[in-house]
């Protein structure tokens, strides 16, 4: 009879595992297609992107990346260790900063099953043309989206620095089987 | 089917979930190019 109820719990424990594997991966995609129907939000974003800033606008006093296209407005956190991953997007501390020129090179993870859950789950939303805007200690760095493309993840040479003011994004791709890495290269087109 | 060898096939499916689930989160984890 104990062992019955042991049996039960094991069986509930396996379906909850097992549950959370496959439903996890959904619900980014999910809060997502509900977010992109959100206009309102949307506009906020693109606004705060590429619209001029008033003298008396609040400034975030944190670094921030803001993508409306992947309806995104998330922190960007430094340190030195990879480990600073799991807060959510990292600033690579080999690469240069916005305020410094060059290449700007900011990182986070796809999709884990710990924390954060899919920083840049929506990075393929991002496409050519594309506007991004970084806050970096007070100023806005606008950004426009030159190019996506795939690289295998032994192509160091996409943090390599730069001549011109560049940000590069990256993450993991595909979604299920990450072999590779999905970049998005952007070049500066003012500061505010 | 006895409990005691549904025990031990669920326990052999709690571990293999785990591992599922330890793999999977693996696999995402390393994102930095090196």
């Amino acid at each position: 009879m104990k062992l019955a109820r042991v049996n039960t719990f094991l069986l509930v424990a396996i379906l909850l595992i097992n549950g959370y594997i496959v439903i996890l991966p959904v619900i980014p995609k999910v809060t997502f297609r509900l977010q992109e129907h959100n206009t309102q939000h949307i506009k906020q974003l693109e606004q705060s992107v590429s619209s001029p800033i008033a003298a008396n606008t609040a400034r975030p006093t944190e670094n921030r990346l803001v993508a409306p296209s992947m309806v995104f407005d998330q922190q960007i956190f430094e340190g030195s260790s990879m480990a600073t991953l799991r807060k959510g997007l990292w600033h690579r501390p080999s690469t240069s900063t916005p305020d410094k020129g060059s290449n700007t090179v900011i990182v986070g993870h796809r999709l884990t099953y710990s924390n954060p859950r899919g920083t840049l789950y929506s990075l393929d939303k991002v496409h050519t043309g594309d506007d991004i805007a970084v806050w970096w200690k007070g100023k806005r760095y606008h950004y426009t989206v030159t190019e996506t493309k795939v690289v295998t993840p032994d192509q160091t040479s996409v943090e390599a620095p730069t001549e011109k003011p560049q940000l590069t994004i990256y993450t993991c791709t595909p979604l299920w089987l990450p072999k590779d890495r999905l970049v998005v290269i952007a070049s500066l087109k003012d500061i505010q | 089917m006895s409990e005691k060898t549904k025990f031990v096939i669920l326990l052999g499916l709690l571990i293999a979930s785990l591992a599922l689930l330890w793999f999977a989160n693996n696999a995402a984890n390393n994102v930095v190019l090196h």
